[in-house]
């Protein structure tokens, strides 16, 4: 077969005649080309803009939370350390449960001292709160030297009590 | 409140302002606790304080009540409260509220309690409110309980005044 009917020969001069045409390039090209690369670098420096904005919003909003918290915090009231105490000679545990402690039994177990009286101290706020002790994890007795609990709801003995700041007193 | 305005407030109320308090969870049965979660969710919509409400549950369910029982405590609590800020004013702190559900239980009407907020007016009134329900607590009438804390309260006495009063009287008391 002659060379010049090879199908292939054929083929691999058709793309040596394209590759040998000249190229006409458009004359705006350069201008198109930069600018698009000026466009993907404003891009590329607004990325940053917008996340140092973003940080520094994110950053005032924690400002803002955090004075607010604080403001919330300094408008607490006081704690008072207040002491309660129950005598129980013949107890093996006692705990308090109250309005100030979710009313748990396992939550604030008295220090059995001296005389077999049990004893702790609760950091309240003022206000006025209902309490009692647990001994021995079922007998409820209530504070026989401060005031029971008016219109009981549930049928245990409960106590009351009355926080006054101490600079009020 | 408008009801825009309330669908607008429960749309940005974090879940957990909407959902059970955690305190519940564990210590009241799911029927229980639904209808407590129901009755503080609808306190907290008017503007009542919701903490006493929780630990009423939790002292019910701490001293082994019955749901029902549970529930009914919770329920005339917050109306208490309401009887109370009805009293008292919209502007009334959460100390004088329970103070004032404390004077109500005690047998104090509505009106004494108003009229114990005007005749202290520039001064809060949970102590004397907590002094009107202790002095009924130690076996003072309360009729004369209220004469007593409503005296004090004109002539402008100060907490500290209220406190003493009680003493006086627990200490009468005492053998």
């Amino acid at each position: 077969m002659h060379a010049a009917d090879d199908p292939t020969e054929k083929f691999a001069q058709s793309i040596g005649r394209e590759l040998r045409s000249p190229v006409e390039l458009s004359p705006d090209l350069d201008d198109r080309i930069m600018k698009e690369v000026r466009r993907r670098a404003r891009r590329s420096r607004m990325r940053p803009l917008f996340l140092w904005g973003g940080l520094a919003a994110a950053a005032l909003m924690a400002i803002a939370v955090g004075m607010t918290t604080r403001s919330a915090r300094l408008t607490v009231p006081p704690m008072e350390r207040v002491a309660f105490g129950l005598e129980a000679p013949a107890a093996t545990r006692v705990t308090l449960v109250g309005d100030f402690n979710n009313w748990d039994p396992d939550a604030t177990p008295l220090v059995r001292s001296e005389h077999g009286r049990w004893e702790t101290v609760v950091p309240l706020e003022p206000g006025r709160y209902q309490f009692t002790f647990v001994v021995d994890g079922s007998r409820w007795v209530r504070d026989p030297r401060l005031p029971a609990a008016v219109g009981e709801d549930f049928g245990e003995p409960t106590s009351v009590i009355t926080i006054i700041p101490v600079s009020r007193l | 409140m408008k009801p825009v305005a309330l669908l607008l407030l429960l749309s940005l109320a974090p879940p957990a302002l909407l959902a059970q308090d955690p305190r519940l969870v564990g210590r009241l049965d799911s029927a229980t606790a639904r209808v407590v979660t129901a009755v503080i969710d609808s306190s907290r919509e008017l503007g009542l304080p919701t903490e006493p409400l929780v630990q009423k549950a939790l002292e019910g369910a701490s001293k082994s009540a019955t749901g029902d029982r549970i529930i009914a405590a919770v329920r005339i609590l917050a109306l208490n409260l309401g009887t109370a800020r009805t009293a008292l004013g919209r502007e009334s702190s959460e100390q004088e509220l329970v103070a004032g559900v404390a004077a109500l239980r005690a047998g104090a009407t509505p009106g004494a309690i108003r009229g114990l907020r005007q005749a202290r007016a520039s001064r809060g009134v949970a102590v004397p409110l907590a002094v009107l329900a202790d002095l009924v607590a130690l076996g003072v009438q309360v009729d004369a309980a209220y004469q007593s804390v409503l005296d004090l309260a004109r002539t402008e006495a100060d907490d500290a005044a209220f406190a003493r009063l009680k003493q006086q009287y627990a200490g009468q008391r005492q053998p």
